[in-house]
């Protein structure tokens, strides 16, 4: 049986002693752990490689969340926001079968103005494409180059939504019109609020975008950015699919 | 620069098992709104 340490440094919960250094080693007083910012001024929290690499000496297994977390976490978000949409996407099948006639007498199409929409979302996740790509290869102005020509998308599709609610508005489909008006409103509006919310993603990953080239992560905000506006712009497609052309 | 810690194996396994949970009654759930409409119930 090894020797019991004297310090019980080396000694595991139970007692038992699970390395046997050289002795020399067991009188050497225990080097204390780097502390970030220990001797220095105090350093920023380290987020999604937010420090971007600045100050800090410390331990090679401090840059924040664990590696994989942060997806697991984005895919229950996507996944809640899919349920979401699918029990609205359900209620508007639901309505749509049992009616007569659909859109009920009196209530305008879904306007073709659709297709811009459609186009733009296409065009912007496109363009979003590159970015990761671009972030991979280091190149911060480009990656913001690619962010900002998505947010600008993401920006007129929103007032070309605006136009065509607008338009239907003026054409007398309100929500209280009949279910069709209420969902049509409220699928077309939710998935807005949530372009919305991509918009506020895109814009921090844009304001993010030198620490994410610098950071060691596989998965910086660009690429949660870039996946959450892809699947807006799926979620988009399923939508128009059953809206205009169903 | 600093590299992420990696997740234990037990978060790991926790999470993955979570998201099956969820994933699979988002799933059963989508077939059954197929199963419905398709069988006009």
């Amino acid at each position: 049986m090894a020797p019991m340490d004297q310090t019980g440094l080396f000694e595991s919960g139970a007692g038992t002693a699970v390395l046997d250094p050289p002795r020399e080693e067991r009188e050497r007083p225990r080097p204390r752990r780097a502390r970030p910012g220990g001797g220095g001024p105090p350093e920023p929290p380290r987020d999604f490689g937010g420090g971007g690499g600045r100050g800090g000496d410390g331990d090679a297994h401090e840059g924040g969340a664990p590696e994989g977390s942060a997806e697991i976490g984005f895919a229950f978000l996507l996944l809640s926001i899919a349920t979401l949409f699918v029990a609205f996407l359900g209620a508007y099948l639901f309505m749509r079968r049992n009616a007569e006639v659909w859109p009920p007498p009196g209530s305008p199409r879904a306007p073709d103005g659709l297709w811009i929409s459609t186009g733009l979302l296409v065009a912007s996740s496109a363009a979003l494409a590159r970015a990761p790509l671009e972030r991979r290869r280091r190149r911060t102005a480009q990656v913001r180059r690619w962010l900002g020509a998505t947010l600008l998308l993401g920006v007129v599709f929103l007032l070309v939504q605006s136009w065509l609610w607008s338009d239907l508005l003026a054409q007398g489909l309100t929500t209280d019109s009949n279910a069709y008006g209420t969902l049509f409103y409220s699928l077309t509006g939710l998935h807005a609020l949530h372009v919305l919310g991509g918009l506020a993603f895109l814009g921090t990953a844009l304001l993010g975008a030198a620490a994410a080239t610098a950071s060691p992560r596989r998965r910086t905000p660009v690429e949660f950015a870039a996946w959450y506006w892809h699947f807006i712009g799926g979620l988009w497609l399923v939508l128009f699919a059953v809206l205009y052309l169903g | 620069m600093h590299t992420p810690p990696p997740m234990s194996p037990e978060d790991r396994r926790t999470l993955t098992i979570a998201f099956l949970i969820v994933g699979g009654g988002f799933v059963a759930g989508v077939l059954l709104l197929f199963v419905f409409f398709a069988t006009g119930l």
